[in-house]
């Protein structure tokens, strides 16, 4: 079967490639600025800098500042020492430190004394989230161990008062530590201390190297999904100025059907689109090391999506012979689609209401679709839906394009 | 071998065409003859398949160009107003291209493009993208792309409008050798002297209407009896049209700001007397007398110059 207009449009791509080029280079900017900001290791969580200031430099102290530098809190928490308020202040300056923690002087008699004991917490005032973060966390360490030092309080008590004799029987000693092993075993849930040993296990979700998370295989989908969106609006445009400069009229007083022309122009704008989208998925796949998990769920999703994106772009620009209207019209669904289906920032990040919304926009089914096929994980999102979705906007393009040539 | 019947085409409450009807035998260039919106550019449109029309009929080599498009359009060769052209590709790229949209291929299709790329002088641009032609390349280019099928029929719509001298010759010397090889050709111009040079019948339209109709002779014949007297000039009207009145066969044509038009049997002996009285009205700037010709015929038929 011959395709004269689909060859022609091709061959006029490849002859001329560089503003496509340009757009197709989109999500590679972006990725590299990601990797740049987060390491690209997968791991996504922010670092929040924690200064301390001990001024108390007791025992207990040393196991505050000892808790935010263990397990996976250190992931979070960067702790700095400081030496006193003035080094916190040119901290926040170099914004070196989002939060500042201030153990005052006597802090170990307060808490041994059950009295009240204060901790201070000061933020850095040029920081918006990092601070509320090092808050968080600070406010659910002070709870533990408000909770811990009321079930210990009668051992605590006890150490407190042989720090105040003079002398230090070895029979007041092992009392206090009786004390302590007593009130361990009889408070709730705390038998099991006897032998404790605390670690997370994952359950086993079936998949391969779930574990091996894979940054780039979180953002490039949605990348490459805005990319799909500019490079179909510049390929709209060009039909568009056919049209506008009679090359479509010329071309339908030829013997050609015009739902013949609208149907190779999809033809090509969806097979164009597809090539952006493998060329895409192998160079970045092969610079970021994505690993090829699902790809051909992950091909089935894209084509659906490159379906859909031709049909709507098809549909938008066959509404008005205007460039500025169309590419206006375009452009603002185009980004409203693509940040409301996560293109920029995963939606797993956002509320529960805005998640739901994401689900159901096909650019959200697609970007979770593919981003979970990458990763291994379960799609969990409405298939059927996204390909309902291509196709009628695939038609739609069609039939629009139909009416506004002939 | 285009006929065309009772032709209308309505936008909304405007009558671009009304009732237009015409043929163009084989071998035979017909011109379509009037000022910008007469209705040509519709006209053509029609005939081409670009726009349905609201009435009437169109045949092309007996196929009607609404109820069997595909077939008409295979024995047309279409020329639009515009150069329309790819110009990413070359020239010999656009005629592959333009080719295969009329079943066009292979070995025969690179050598009829190459003939006629030869044929109107575009033989060194070749494999030049067609974008960096000159105004003039790309319009002999689009004569070329209308031509690659050879049409029984071939519609031209201002085939020559904006082009220098050399360009408009070479397009007339090429639209001349397309009729004495046996195609029908329909064109639309608003340039007198090209349809007094290509033309063998002529349709003058206005209005959407095809006024005069016949071949430059009969023509000629029909403008023995016009003449034109043009005052310029911020002169009183009802003066004028007084002295129009006294004038027998004499009718004013057209009146604006800059000066009145009045058409003059050409056989009237007062002529004389006529510009002495004209040229001694107040504020009259400038008095001239048009001789018999397709142009005073024009504008005695639609009130208005061509340029208009």
């Amino acid at each position: 079967m011959r395709l004269p207009l689909f060859s022609m449009y091709w061959r006029r791509s490849l002859r001329k490639p560089g503003s496509i080029i340009l757009w197709m280079l989109i999500p590679f900017v972006f990725m590299a600025i990601y990797t740049l900001a987060f390491g690209g290791d997968g791991d996504i969580t922010p670092r929040v800098g924690l200064a301390v200031v001990d001024r108390d430099s007791s025992l207990v102290s040393g196991l505050v500042r000892g808790a935010f530098g263990q397990g996976e809190l250190s992931n979070l928490i960067d702790l700095k020492e400081a030496a006193d308020t003035a080094d916190v202040a040119e901290m926040f300056a170099r914004e070196e430190a989002s939060a500042a923690l201030v153990i005052p002087a006597g802090f170990a008699d307060s808490v041994l004394a059950l009295g009240d004991a204060r901790l201070l917490l000061l933020t850095n005032p040029r920081q918006t989230i990092s601070p509320q973060i090092a808050e968080g966390v600070v406010g659910a360490l002070v709870s533990m161990g408000n909770g811990l030092v009321s079930i210990f309080a009668a051992p605590i008590g006890m150490i407190r008062g042989l720090s105040q004799s003079d002398s230090m029987s070895a029979d007041v000693v092992a009392a206090t530590a009786r004390a302590f092993f007593e009130t361990g075993e009889s408070a709730p849930g705390l038998a099991a201390l006897d032998d404790i040993s605390v670690s997370i296990v994952e359950e086993d979700k079936g998949g391969d190297e779930l574990d091996e998370f894979n940054m780039a295989a979180l953002f490039f989908p949605g990348l490459v999904m805005f990319a799909l969106f500019t490079v179909s609006l510049s390929l709209e445009t060009r039909f568009l100025y056919d049209r506008t400069r009679k090359v479509t009229h010329r071309i339908v007083s030829a013997p050609v059907r015009p739902a013949r022309i609208v149907a190779e122009q999809r033809l090509y704008a969806v097979s164009f689109l597809l090539a952006v989208a493998v060329v895409s998925a192998l160079v970045g796949g092969i610079i970021w090391r994505i690993a090829p998990t699902g790809l051909a769920t992950a091909g089935v999703i894209a084509t659906a999506l490159v379906f859909f994106i031709a049909g709507l772009n098809g549909t938008i620009f066959s509404l008005s012979n205007s460039v500025r209207a169309t590419s206006a019209i375009s452009s603002f669904l185009m980004m409203a689609l693509v940040v409301v289906g996560g293109g920029f920032f995963p939606a797993e990040f956002w509320p529960e209401w805005m998640q739901r919304i994401s689900r159901v926009v096909p650019t959200g089914i697609a970007n979770l679709g593919l981003t979970r096929a990458l990763t291994g994980r379960v799609i969990g999102v409405s298939l059927p839906a996204l390909f309902v979705y291509s196709g009628l906007f695939f038609v739609a393009g069609i039939i629009a394009g139909r009416r506004r040539i002939t | 071998m285009i006929e065309v019947a009772n032709l209308s085409k309505r936008y909304g409450k405007v009558e671009a065409v009304a009732g237009v009807s015409f043929h163009v035998g084989a071998g035979e260039v017909y011109g379509l003859l009037g000022p910008n919106g007469a209705g040509k550019s519709t006209a053509i449109g029609v005939i081409s398949g670009l726009l349905r029309p609201s009435a009437g009929q169109v045949e092309v080599g007996g196929h009607d160009i609404v109820g069997s498009p595909e077939a008409a359009k295979r024995i047309l060769g279409v020329v639009p107003q515009q150069s329309v052209v790819i110009e990413e590709l070359s020239a010999l790229q656009n005629c592959s291209f333009f080719g295969s949209l009329y079943g066009l291929g292979g070995a025969a299709l690179r050598a009829r493009s190459r003939e006629l790329i030869d044929w109107i002088g575009l033989g060194e641009k070749a494999g030049q993208p067609a974008g960096e032609f000159s105004g003039g390349q790309m319009r002999r280019l689009t004569l070329v792309l209308a031509l690659l099928h050879e049409p029984r029929a071939l519609v031209l719509d201002e085939p020559t409008v904006g082009l220098d001298p050399q360009t408009r010759l070479r397009i007339h010397e090429a639209i001349r050798e397309v009729a004495r090889a046996g195609a029908a050709v329909l064109m639309s111009t608003h340039y007198l002297d090209e349809a007094e040079q290509l033309c063998d019948r002529i349709g003058i339209i206005d209005h959407g209407r095809i006024i005069r109709e016949g071949t430059l002779a009969e023509l000629r014949a029909s403008v023995q009896d016009v003449q034109l007297l043009s005052l310029r000039g911020g002169f009183d009207r009802a003066s004028l049209s007084a002295l129009v009145g006294t004038i027998d066969g004499a009718r004013v044509l057209h009146e604006d700001e800059h000066g009145v038009t009045v058409s003059l049997p050409s056989r009237t002996s007062e002529l004389a007397s006529i510009l002495e009285r004209a040229a001694s009205l107040e504020r009259v700037a400038e008095v001239s007398v048009k001789p018999p010709s397709l142009e005073s015929l024009f504008i005695s038929l639609t009130g208005r110059a061509l340029r208009e």
